[in-house]
Formats: structure tokens, sequence, C-alpha cells
């Protein structure tokens, strides 16, 4: 009797679930289709499919430079993110306990509050420091809230860290630090890996800061706000697309990296 | 002596903390933040209490900002109308999220990676990109009122656009993840022996679900709704582009305010309020979730 | 030649004291184990040797040096973990050479040592595979060989073959003894399996509630308990209240219920309770009859336990003590002969019975 409840019940949790990931997934599977259309205007189901718009946009100075622009920064905050993340959840992992919660807090900050409030600030600072608009302005604002990530998922690897081998590599003779380096680092590498992706992916999608901050030099989020009103052509698509595929890819590369270097534990 | 400042230290070089030299780590993040997160902070608050007068912002010491904020009408209206969507926002996330969460906690490991990297795929698309995505479906000519008028369901196009409805729909896509992993990681703690004890108790499944797994799956909820409920209170680009002019948030107010008046004042007293109402809220969430803890 | 010495060695946690007062002198290529049940504080005072933790009070001494305040990677130990704690993201190889690395050993010497650790503790030709594609015994062979290849000036082990199958861990036993042995490696093994202690060590300290119970040869703990602790914690024990009754020639006569024992006890008075131990395997049963006399009297066997190499019977005596008895099985007719309900003789060899103090008795 109990069975054929929960039997009933187990099918009504799939179904909904079923429901949500097609919604989840759907507009994303639509966008790529829709990239791939080979006719001038948006129209949904596409009724040619061609390679046209991502020529196009490979091919258009200004989409150009708007990709160029956002994979520059990303790539630069990327490995310093990692760097400031990772020295800063190793302080807080090994430092005095007290005040822990208190700088993880701040260091998480960024993430969490409003982008428009951080931006507003960020910019009035900028002013005059004379950082608007300029490369080092926007990867520093990247650089603020991509070091939360790091933060996050290093601190989390660091936490769940069996610490026997560093002690073990402490009896043979190394000093505290080269233990760090030489044992503890490597064995958390899949924290850092998901550390770095996150920042990354951040950093390329950033919209609202970058928004206050640029005024010629477009990221490719702005560049793609912009010609929505303007432009509202099948480049958007593609441009999307081809954000789309990046993430796709470096999360694929996340998942297996995780799932191999942790011996296929991730989520059991 | 028992708790002298020495022993003190000692335990903690005990448990592996180098105390003091490891602080220095925090240098280089402490340094960014100062410049990209503390004085921004600090400047905001200030300027909320300038004047802006003709176009021009001057360092001043009024309230005028944040009366203006309670007794200008559409001000408030806008704050109220934010607040309103952010609320409905978390309601649908824990309502949609929470069977997603059950079914993940019931997959094989094989089946939870596939449903994670799903339900984290939107996350991992720009904001604007999903917004185009949300576009071309919702629009007047697009998928799904294509479909509707195609199948005859419909005689004209509905409005799914445009309104409060679409940045329903379009935030909920993205900050449904926040609420799904929080939950299904509290729902994961929980002791399968602890439900079977109730089921063999006597209580029909569902009951057990209200009555065990639900409370006990509290802190998640909490936890989801508070992450969900901050970054809905930030949402700018999305009711830009789903909601076109009538649906107005606080963010877009601030934005215009600074990128085409350049009127400081206004602005930063917006922002500290929403600080302000994020701050409450979470704290609000925290202590319900902690009423309804279990004592372990 | 003293290796390490602890004096007065206090660790406090809090209001929780986890080692208290420990001394012990450990001399050079001597095996020595701390034995005790989980909580005694055994693996704190290893850690304290090893530099992990900061004596809240007391010295340690290694050669002579006074070593509290040098961190772990200055004093020369070599440490083996129950978890193995080899670095997973090595070779074998490199996982034995780490320690030559840190000392900036280098190039052939560093190849050759490695080599010779590995062959040590025989493990050739899986020098280049990876922890995870080794079996536990094999990990734990690579964690020894890596703690043996910088000739360490002290070994220290925490219940390595905890995790271990038996059989296996009989067999790292035999090979981790004949190794020390060979090394002259001043040796400390932590352990709460009083079998093992026994089995490898030149002398056991037992450890209870962080304070050193007694140390000693694995026989004089055995054979001469200084507590009920230990008698109970080494082996099984029967523990027998009685009163002297007589005392002639350094020998009391103690009347225990039933039964009536002499044995060597000086300084004592007639009319003191004393508590005695006989451990099951000096109890002897015989069919037939019941003799009364000194160490003998009858009882109903109770029931019977059947171990394979050995029987444990429990006997009830006239005033309703039940006396467990252990015999090998040796297929002979007085042994196993015996079964439930059947009244026995019981004898006990006067040399069998010992005393323990009056405020340990319990």
């Amino acid at each position: 009797m109990m069975e054929r409840a929960e039997y009933r019940r187990g099918r009504l949790v799939w179904f909904l679930t079923a429901l949500t990931l097609i919604f989840l997934v759907a507009p994303l599977v639509v966008l790529l289709m829709q990239s791939f259309t080979a006719e001038s205007y948006l129209a949904f189901p596409p009724t040619s499919y061609g390679m046209r718009w991502y020529r196009h946009i490979f091919s258009d100075n200004e989409w150009q430079r708007a990709i160029l622009l956002s994979l520059a920064i990303a790539a630069t905050v990327t490995p310093l993110s990692l760097g400031f993340g990772t020295a800063a959840a190793l302080a807080l992992d090994r430092g005095p306990l007290r005040g822990r919660r208190a700088f993880y807090t701040v260091l998480i900050s960024p993430m969490i509050l409003p982008g428009v409030v951080l931006g507003l600030g960020i910019l009035r600072v900028f002013l005059w420091l004379d950082l608007t608009d300029r490369f080092i302005g926007f990867a520093l604002a990247h650089l603020t809230i991509t070091v939360p990530y790091a933060v996050i998922t290093v601190g989390a690897s660091l936490a769940s860290f069996d610490r026997s081998a560093e002690e073990a590599a402490r009896s043979l003779g190394a000093s505290p630090w080269r233990a760090v380096w030489h044992v503890t680092l490597p064995m958390i590498r899949p924290g850092l890996v998901g550390g770095g992706i996150f920042a990354f992916i951040t950093s390329f999608d950033e919209f609202i800061i970058t928004y206050f901050l640029a005024t010629y030099h477009l990221t490719l989020p702005i560049q793609i706000f912009n010609s929505l009103s303007y432009q509202l052509d099948p480049s958007i698509a593609a441009v999307s697309g081809l954000t789309i595929m990046i993430t796709a890819l470096l999360t694929t590369v996340l998942v297996f990296r995780g799932q191999v270097a942790s011996g296929g534990r991730v989520l059991r | 002596m028992p708790g002298s400042k020495a022993e003190r230290r000692d335990d903690a070089i005990d448990r592996g903390e180098g105390s003091r030299s490891a602080l220095w780590l925090l240098l280089p993040s402490a340094t960014l933040y100062v410049v990209t997160f503390v004085i921004p902070l600090a400047i905001v608050i200030v300027f909320s209490f300038a004047s802006y007068r003709a176009g021009v912002t001057t360092l001043d010491l009024s309230l005028d900002n944040y009366r203006a904020i309670f007794h200008d009408g559409v001000t408030f209206g806008v704050f109220a109308h934010t607040i309103r969507l952010a609320i409905v926002i978390t309601a649908a996330c824990l309502v949609v999220g929470y069977p997603v969460a059950i079914a993940m906690r019931r997959a094989r490991p094989r089946g939870r990676l596939v449903l994670l990297v799903l339900i984290v795929s939107p996350l991992l698309t720009s904001v604007i990109v999903r917004n185009v995505a949300w576009l071309l479906i919702l629009g007047r000519t697009g998928l799904l009122n294509r479909a509707l008028l195609d199948l005859g369901l419909v005689t004209a196009p509905l409005r799914l656009m445009y309104n409060d409805l679409g940045v329903v729909v379009a935030v909920v896509h993205v900050y449904l993840s926040f609420m799904i992993l929080p939950i299904f990681a509290s729902l994961s703690a929980i002791e399968p022996s602890i439900e079977e004890s109730a089921m063999s108790l006597g209580a029909p499944a569902w009951r057990t679900f209200l009555q065990v797994t639900l409370p006990l799956s509290l802190p998640g909820i909490v936890a989801g709704s508070t992450i969900v409920f901050i970054l809905a209170m930030g949402i700018y680009l999305t009711p830009v582009i789903m909601g076109g002019n009538f649906v107005v948030t606080v963010p877009m107010v601030i934005t215009d305010l600074v990128h085409n008046q350049f009127n400081w004042a206004n602005a930063s007293a917006l922002a500290v309020v929403l600080l302000f109402v994020i701050g409450a809220a979470a704290s609000a969430l925290n202590a319900l979730g902690r009423r309804g803890r279990v004592p372990s | 030649m003293t290796a390490v010495s602890l004096e007065g060695v206090a660790k406090r946690f809090g209001p929780v004291l986890a080692v208290d007062g420990i001394s012990l002198a450990i001399a050079k290529g001597e095996f020595v184990t701390l034995l005790g049940p989980s909580g005694c504080g055994k693996t704190t005072t290893l850690r304290l040797i090893a530099g992990f933790l900061r004596p809240s009070e007391g010295r340690i001494a290694m050669n002579g040096r006074h070593i509290e305040s040098l961190p772990p990677h200055r004093r020369e130990i070599g440490l083996v973990f129950q978890s193995f704690a080899l670095f997973p993201h090595m070779t074998v190889a490199d996982n034995v050479a780490f320690g030559l690395r840190m000392r900036g050993v280098a190039g052939e010497e560093r190849r050759r040592r490695v080599g010779d650790a590995l062959d040590l503790v025989r493990l050739v030709g899986l020098a280049e595979s990876y922890p995870r594609q080794l079996s536990g015994g094999q990990q734990q062979r690579v964690a020894l060989a890596r703690a043996l290849v910088i000739r360490p000036q002290l070994l220290l082990l925490d219940e390595p073959f905890g995790a271990l199958d038996p059989q296996l861990r009989e067999h790292l036993q035999q090979e981790l003894k004949t190794l020390q042995k060979k090394l002259r490696l001043t040796t400390l093994f932590v352990t709460h399996d009083q079998a093992e202690a026994m089995l490898l060590s030149d002398r056991i300290a037992i450890m209870n509630r962080g304070k050193l119970e007694q140390i000693g040869w694995p026989r004089d703990i055995y054979e001469q308990p200084r507590s009920r602790f230990v008698a109970e914690f080494m082996g099984r024990s029967n523990l027998l209240h009685g009163k002297v009754t007589a005392i002639e020639n350094g020998f009391a006569q103690v009347e225990a219920g039933t039964l009536t024992l002499e044995i060597p006890l000086e300084k004592a008075r007639t009319g003191e309770s004393v508590t005695l131990l006989i451990r099951p395997e000096r109890v002897r049963l015989r069919r037939g009859p019941a003799v009364e006399g000194i160490g003998r009297c009858g009882g109903v066997v109770d029931s019977v336990f059947y171990l394979g190499s050995s029987l444990t019977y429990k006997v009830a005596l006239a005033d309703g003590t039940l006396l467990q008895a252990t015999q090998s099985n040796t297929g002979e007719e007085g042994a196993s002969g015996i079964e439930q309900g059947m009244a026995v003789q019981v004898e006990i060899l006067q040399q069998a019975c010992f005393s323990l103090k009056g405020d340990e008795a319990g």
C-alpha cells in the first residue's frame, strides 16, 4: 500500500523535474539553433541553416574587438584571482580561529552584494584614479568579483583535506610551507581548477560593473546589450552561441577533471 | 597556567595553524578589497548624504535623499515593486526547485552529475545571453506565441514580455540553481534511516515528507532563499530587456541616475537603502532558520 | 644508551589533560609499544614526540638533545600512519624520494637509496606505480620505505596495521619485526591491540587516561600486572576477593569463598582483604570426584565455548562464583571430554595466583 503511494509520488517528482529541466535547457538550445540560421532576420525555427552569422561576427570589427577584450580580461583575471583567492583561503584555514568567520564573509561579499552598488562605488573611485574605461580598471573590478569564487572552492577543498599526508611530508623534512606547496596544493587541484573556471566565466560574462566603467572600450556583454536596440539580427544569436560554447567547453573540462581527480567520488 | 596567552597560541599551532605568518597571505586580497570594495562602499555611504542640484553633486550632510525615497511616491513605489518581485521570484524558485532537489537526492551518482550539469547550465552563460534567448521565446513573434497561434490555442499573441511575468520567468531561469543546490545539500544530510523510522512507525510517505523531511531541510531552504532574494533585489539587465519600460527596479533607477543624470547623491542613498533591505531580509531569514533548527 | 627520553611530559587541551606526567626512556635500537584503549593518550604522546604538538609541561630529548621546541621537519623521525598518508599525486618512487629531496639528496645517490628502500620492504618493480593502483599492504610498505629511506633516529608508527586484514596484518608484523632488528632502529609503536604489542615489543608501556600504568617486558606485564586495569587489559582474568587467614614463611593462606589458596604474599596481615588474579589458562579442570584442599575444589560446568584452538569453560563453584578456565584443544580425553552440566574437579596451581594491591583491586 505504502509502496504504491511512494511510487506515485516518485513519478510526480520526476515529472516535475523533467519539466523544470526542459525549462532550464530549452532557451539555450533555442538560442544555439537560432545562431546557425542562414536567414537575415531572427525567426524561430530557422528555415535554413549555415555558418553565415558566425562568419559575420568573426569578420566584423566591433564584434572582434569586444570578443578579444572580454577574453583578454578573463584570461588575465583568472590566474590572479586564483592566486589571491588561494592565498586568502590558506590564511583562513591555517590562521587563528578568531575572526575567521568575519574575514570569510568580507571576502565573499563582492559576489553577493548587488553589482549595481559595487559598480556605483567603483566608478566613483576609479574616476578619481583615472581607471575608467581602461583595461586595468576592468581587470581590477573583475578581480574583485572573482576572488570570492576561488576563496569558496579552495576553502572547501582545504576544509575537507586530510592533513596526514601533509604531516607525513613535514616529518620527512619539509617545512610547513614547503609541505603545503609540494603536497597540499597538488592534492586539492580539483578545487583550484573549479575556482579558476568559475572565475573565467564570471569575468567573461560580467555586465553591470563593466557597464558603469566603460565608454568606448566595450566588452562582449556590453556590445550585445547595445546591439539589442539598434542591431536586432542573428549576429546576436551567433555571438551568444559563441559564449555558450566557450563556457560549455570549460564546464566539461571542470566536470571531467573533477571526476577523475577525486576518483569519481564527486557526487556521492 | 591554563588558558594563558602562550598556551592558547600553542594550542592553535597544534591544530596546524601557523597563526601570525598565515595572516600575511591575506595581504593581497586585503589590499585589493580596500581599493575596490571597502572604499567604494564607504564612498557610496558618504555620497548618500550629498546634495544634488541642477546637475551638480556637492558633498554635504543632509538627509534629503533619504527623505525623498520615503516621501516620493514614485521612488517608494519602485522600492515596493522591487521587493515584491524579489519575493515572487524567491517563492517561485522554492516551489519549482524543491522537487528537483528531491530528484537529485534520489538519483544515482551518474544521474546526479547529469542533473547537476543541466541545473547549473544557465549559470554559465551571460545574463545578456539568457535574456536574448528568452526574447526569442517569449516575444510577440517568439517561439511560444507562434506555437500557441499555430495550434489554435489563442487568437492573438499573449503578452508574455514587457511585464512582471517575463521578468520573473527569466530571472527564475538563472537563479533556480542557487535554490536547488543548498536544498540538495540539506536533504543529503538527512539520514535515510530517520525517514525510514517515521514510515515504519506508521506515517505515510506524504506525512513523513511534511513532518520529517521538510523541517529537516529548513537550513537549505533558508540558505537558498537568502541567496536568491539578495540576488533578485539586484537585478538590472533582465528587467531592462524583458520588462521594457513597464518594469522598473531599484537597480535600474540607480543606474539611470548615475549614467544619465550624474546624480550621485540620490543614487547613493538608494543604494544604501537597498543594502539595508537586503541585510534586514537576510537577518530575518537567518533568524527564521535558527528558530526552526533541530538542536544537534 | 638512551635514544629518546620523556620527562614528566604533560599535554593539556583546554580543561582536558590528555597526557598526565609521562616519563619514559627508550634505549637505542629498542622496540617499545605504547599500549592502551582509545582515548588513553597514546597517540597524543606519539604526536608530542613527532613534534606536531607542544608539551604543556615536561621535556623531550632525543640522543641527549632537548627537542620540545624543534618543529617536526627538524627532528630526525620517520612516521607511519594507519591511513598510509601517501602522496596520491606522486609515484611510489617519488613518494619514497620525498624525504631525500627535502634534504637535498639528488641524482644517482637518491635513485640508489630509493631502490634500496624498496628492496628492503620487498616492493620491487612497483616504483612507477601510483598509490591508488596498489593494495593496502603494498601501500603500507611504501609508507614504511618512505620513512626508512631517510635513516631516521626514531621510527614512529601509529596503529599502522589497523586498516589491514588479519592475515596481512600478521605478515607485516613479522616483516616489521625482522626489519627493525636488522636495522637496529629505535622504534615507538602505538596500538590498542594487546596481542600485537606482545608480539612485537621489547618493552610495553601501558597507558590509561593519560597516565603510564606500567612499563616492562611483555612477560612481566602479563604475569605480574600491577593494577586491575593492566591485568584486565592484557588478557582475561578471574578476580577473587578473599581474606588472609594465615601467614607462614612469606606464604599466605587466603580464603576466597569456596576456595582456599596459598600464595606468596609478603607484608600481609591476618584478616586483611586481598584480591587475587588467576589467569584462565592456569585453572585446571578434571573429570571425576571433587577433592577438597589447598587450591582445589569441586564445581559444575556452566557453559562450554569451542574456539577452535582452545576451549573456554565457565565453572560454577559452590558459593556461586563463576570461574573461567581455558585449555588447549589437544584432543585428549581429559580436556575435550568435559561437557556442560558435568561435575568437575577444579585445580589451581600455587604459582598461578597473584595478588593485586588493595586500592587498585577495585
